[in-house]
């Protein structure tokens, strides 16, 4: 039996092993692009391992724009949309799981019915609309379309969904109040949606170009995509350049998956374990 | 709530009938925004407007620098609401220059007046300009000649005892002749994408361009024959046909590839990527497809263009646009800075200094040599349509599943199509 | 009483507030558009064209096979990346796992269009090498990227590395979110490992997977900048349209073609299918009771 099971973890790491591997090559290809010079990366395009080190296009990069200034503007914007979604969302959320009202089903088909259209219909009216709210060249619009992505909501409603019913009745009895057992019931039961819709959410806005590019109209005002352009050249494909700005880019977003990874995908805490 | 969403359904409403606002006139402060997409335009305005400055305290410039196809984008979004946040200045590469070519969406000041009333015509090579045309109005100043012209490995030819072409039909020969040898003729992106630059480029030199004098779309006996000889010269592994455009420096650094189309802002490519190859590499002029075809081809090309949405002094925009494009010395600036060889005439000459990397040969000369030759490269609304169609049945024509004949049928089928929807 | 029948609402509430102000009239104003000529008129043309378009149909059509073969493949391998996160041989290192699967999310676009060309182009790209070493050269190169019959598979590798991770999170807070007593439970009643997962698991793994088929549905129909990654700038979305995807088309009536009000008329036209078979999909996992 012992045997056995020895033999079984063996092969599961085995398994694992290789999927982390495939998974990470397109990562690792990057790190490696954005060292390589750009005569390397001609020649021998699918060497992982530079043979000539380079710092060139950080060099590039740190020269051309303000990158740090560009960087804080992201993080900044970043955040806040996180927390107004996750705050936004999660009360929504709550509502739709804890109570059970007149026209339930179909206003969260409606929520859902949003989801439907196509950005790219709404570009030019909400282009119009931000116009004359005189919010142009703020940062508002980049952050309005996350809070109005309804798969958070929906995220959350199915995991929420999850929790018993009777841990309310006998918070209830013990005269919890709504808000208090959204915040000690639902919430900590739900960590790992809070999690994942975090991470998407700062993403979406950490990564948006258009969006951006549309509404600001003042470079002291860019976010890093919109200041990685300049990096990109028209006229000569230089692939470093392109991946070194991905690189320095998505390190901020692997700290904060890390942290968020080993906190809230993982100890999405059974539900048994609250009631003891 | 509800009054505030009606409060700003109206005003949106409004805002989309309501044009323009305030103009500004001459000798006033004045603010002017240059949208690119090209970081190596940034450095040459970021160099001309400081110089502009100089001479006109009174003007101040901003400069944006974004992704070639959002900027298009930009510019669609910015036309269909009324022109809210248009740039005063516009770098428009001639490949997005067709989705202007409506009535709805041309959104650029038409220049005619303005070129003729300063005798810009005389100074600048007027073919350059009919990729910003449309219903005969020049829309756009272009920033470079573009000339293409042929690079090859002077040490290969004399190698192998091949003479350089200076006909298509020797061009077909040496390639046949470096295939014994292992050596492809020519680099090219792979014609079951889409449709190679330098194949579009002999055509247009040849006098034999898809897009015909009349802006309809004309496809020639000649047309075929040279989209056959593409064809062929593809599948039978006398061009190395390339996915991803570093495959192509692979193997050029192993000696495999012994010619090279190239415009004046590629001839600059060769020595970044394959600097090994210094004093290998001449440049000859285009191989003639038929007697009368002209011995150089035009591919790419940007016009920078005026915002007829602009709040600024036209004079202004216009005086600074001159200033920039036109002006000699700052042509030669240009050129120094990012090696775009002048389109104007009087500028050629101070561009003209041997290159290093060719051998010590004088490209300038070469191109301002061949700058009367210069076709023009057309414009058509239905250019998008063209390349799509040619796109989505190009693998199927280079499989030999359709011939010649249905490829183009399709094509034309489709244009025409376009044309009837109008 | 009558607060408690308040309540829910004023929980729901921020959502339709927040729709009100900044989503409605983007919405409905599109709903105008799509049945505006050009000379602002109305006119139903719009629709008309788009229901007799074959590009069109083309493009529903390989939406719908790619979201096949995103819920026949990204999905059950995301389930089974979800069963190992939560296996006990993962002890410690579950975060460090779920961290990894997650990251191809977190790539960018760019670095997703370098990368995957690399890896599927024709001549020397690395999946073609490693089929050539694997049958000792007897399979030629494949052309994924050019082939119109092996686009639908090039984009499904493409999608299957971009989301079976996330989608595996998914799965995982709905399975650890399934009290550990009932498994227990099984187990000690004798159950063996199938019928665990098989009658305990996958029966609670519902109201989660409900969630999952939605979005991979929806995200079918969104395919958008993977395709424009692997196209590049150039006016080609594959041979023989293979690469046409709804969006893509959209995109480039919209941006390319300029025709905004045929745009606007194909983006309503999609919504409604989309709502089709999402009604489909919602009535499968109904609550059968």
């Amino acid at each position: 039996m012992k045997r056995k099971e020895r033999i079984n973890k063996t092969l599961f790491w085995i398994i694992l092993i290789i999927v982390m591997i495939l998974v990470l090559y397109p990562f690792a290809a990057m790190v490696s692009g954005s060292f390589k010079t750009d005569m390397e990366m001609n020649r021998h395009s699918l060497r992982l391992i530079p043979r000539e080190v380079t710092l060139e296009h950080f060099h590039t990069l740190f020269d051309t724009i303000p990158f740090w200034a560009q960087f804080m503007h992201s993080a900044v914007l970043s955040i806040t949309a996180v927390v107004l979604v996750l705050v936004v969302d999660g009360v929504v959320a709550y509502g739709f799981t804890r109570f059970d009202f007149k026209g339930k089903g179909f206003l969260m088909s409606l929520i859902l019915a949003t989801m439907l259209i196509p950005a790219q219909v709404l570009m030019v009216p909400q282009f119009q609309m931000y116009k004359e709210m005189k919010l142009f060249g703020t940062y508002v619009p980049l952050v309005i379309p996350t809070l109005l992505s309804a798969t958070g909501i929906y995220l959350l409603v199915q995991i929420m969904g999850q929790v018993p019913r009777d841990l309310y009745e006998s918070a209830m009895i013990d005269g919890c109040g709504e808000m208090r057992m959204l915040f000690k019931i639902a919430l900590p039961l739900s960590k790992v949606g809070f999690g994942i819709q975090g991470v998407l959410t700062f993403m979406a806005v950490w990564n948006d170009y258009m969006t951006p590019l549309i509404y600001l109209n003042k470079e002291s005002m860019y976010t890093l995509p919109l200041g990685l352009t300049r990096l990109q050249n028209f006229y000569k494909i230089s692939y470093g350049a392109a991946l070194a700005g991905a690189l320095l880019s998505c390190i901020p977003v692997i700290i904060i998956l890390s942290i968020v990874g080993e906190k809230y995908f993982v100890k999405g805490m059974m539900v048994g374990a609250v009631k003891g | 709530m509800r009054k505030k969403l009606a409060a700003a359904m109206a005003a949106a409403m409004m805002a989309t009938t309501a044009l323009g606002g305030m103009t500004v006139s001459a000798g006033e402060q004045q603010e002017i925004v240059i949208w690119t997409f090209v970081q190596t335009h940034a450095d040459y305005f970021e160099w001309v407007t400081s110089e502009y400055e100089k001479l006109h305290p009174e003007v101040t410039f901003t400069i944006e620098v974004m992704e070639n196809v959002a900027l298009q984008d930009r510019m669609i979004v910015v036309n269909s609401s009324g022109g809210e946040e248009s740039p005063d200045l516009v770098d428009i590469e001639q490949n997005a220059f067709s989705r202007y070519m409506t009535e709805e969406t041309m959104m650029f000041q038409p220049l005619n007046e303005l070129m003729e009333r300063d005798g810009i015509l005389d100074k600048i090579v007027e073919a350059r300009l009919q990729l910003y045309s449309w219903n005969d109005n020049y829309y756009g100043l272009e920033h470079a000649l573009c000339p293409v012209t042929m690079a090859y490995r002077q040490d290969l030819f004399e190698e192998y005892g091949i003479e350089v072409p200076t006909t298509w039909e020797e061009y077909k020969a040496a390639a046949a002749a470096f295939a014994e040898h292992d050596i492809y003729m020519g680099g090219v992106r792979d014609m079951s994408i889409e449709m190679p630059n330098e194949l579009r480029a002999l055509l247009i030199a040849s006098g034999e361009d898809y897009i015909g004098e009349d802006g309809t779309v004309n496809i020639t006996d000649d047309f075929k024959s040279v989209t056959e000889d593409y064809r062929d010269l593809q599948n039978d592994g006398m061009f190395y046909t390339y996915e991803t455009d570093e495959e192509m420096w692979a193997m050029m650094a192993e000696n495999k590839i012994a010619t090279y189309f190239a415009a004046d802002w590629a001839a600059g490519w060769l020595r970044d990527n394959v600097p090994e190859q210094s004093g290998k590499w001449k440049m000859a002029p285009y191989p003639k497809y038929k007697e009368d075809s002209s011995a150089v081809g035009v591919s790419g090309g940007t016009g920078l263009c005026m915002s007829k949405y602009s709040n600024a002094d036209q004079e202004t925009l216009w005086d600074f646009m001159k200033f920039a494009m036109v002006d000699k010395d700052n042509c030669v600036k240009r050129y120094e800075l990012v090696s775009l060889y002048p389109p104007v005439y009087e500028a050629m000459e101070e561009c003209n200094t041997p290159i290093e990397y060719y051998g010590g040969q004088n490209l300038g000369e070469l191109w301002q040599s061949l700058a009367e030759e210069i076709p023009a490269q057309r414009q058509a609304d239905w250019k998008t349509t063209f390349m799509e169609t040619f796109s989505m049945n190009a693998f199927d024509y280079m499989e030999g599943n359709i011939d010649t004949d249905e490829f183009c049928v399709l094509i034309t089928e489709a244009v025409d199509d376009f044309n009837a929807s109008k | 009483m009558k607060k408690r029948k308040i309540m829910p609402y004023l929980f729901i509430s921020p959502f339709f507030i927040l729709y009100l102000i900044f989503g409605l009239y983007p919405a409905v104003s599109g709903v105008f558009l799509s049945f505006q000529d050009k000379a602002g008129q109305f006119t139903f043309a719009n629709y008309q064209n788009v229901f007799a378009d074959a590009r069109f149909h083309k493009a529903i059509s390989n939406a719908f096979f790619y979201m096949l073969g995103s819920m026949f493949i990204i999905l059950p391998l995301a389930l089974g990346a979800a069963l190992m996160l939560n296996s006990r041989y993962m002890e410690r290192k579950r975060g460090f796992v779920s961290t990894v699967f997650f990251m191809p999310n977190v790539t960018s676009v760019v670095v997703v269009g370098i990368v995957f060309k690399l890896v599927l182009r024709t001549n020397n790209g690395l999946l073609n090498i490693m089929l050539d070493t694997v049958s000792g050269g007897r399979l030629g190169p494949i052309k994924f990227l050019k082939d119109p019959d092996w686009a639908l598979f090039s984009l499904l590798i493409i999608g299957t590395w971009k989301f079976f991770g996330v989608n595996s999170l998914y799965f995982l807070s709905g399975i650890q979110g399934i009290p550990s007593e009932l498994g227990e439970a099984a187990r000690i009643d004798g159950a063996s490992r199938w019928k665990e997962f098989r009658y305990i698991t996958l029966p609670l793994l519902k109201p989660i997977a409900k969630f999952i088929t939605f979005i991979c549905i929806v995200g079918s129909f969104s395919i958008f900048g993977e395709v424009l990654t692997l196209v590049g700038n150039s006016n080609a979305v594959g041979a023989r349209d293979s690469m046409l995807y709804p969006m893509v088309y959209l995109y480039n009536l919209m941006f390319k073609n300029v025709k905004m009000n045929q745009a606007a008329a194909m983006g309503y036209v999609i919504a409604v299918i989309l709502l089709l078979i999402t009604g489909v999909q919602r009535w499968l996992f109904r609550d059968k009771e």
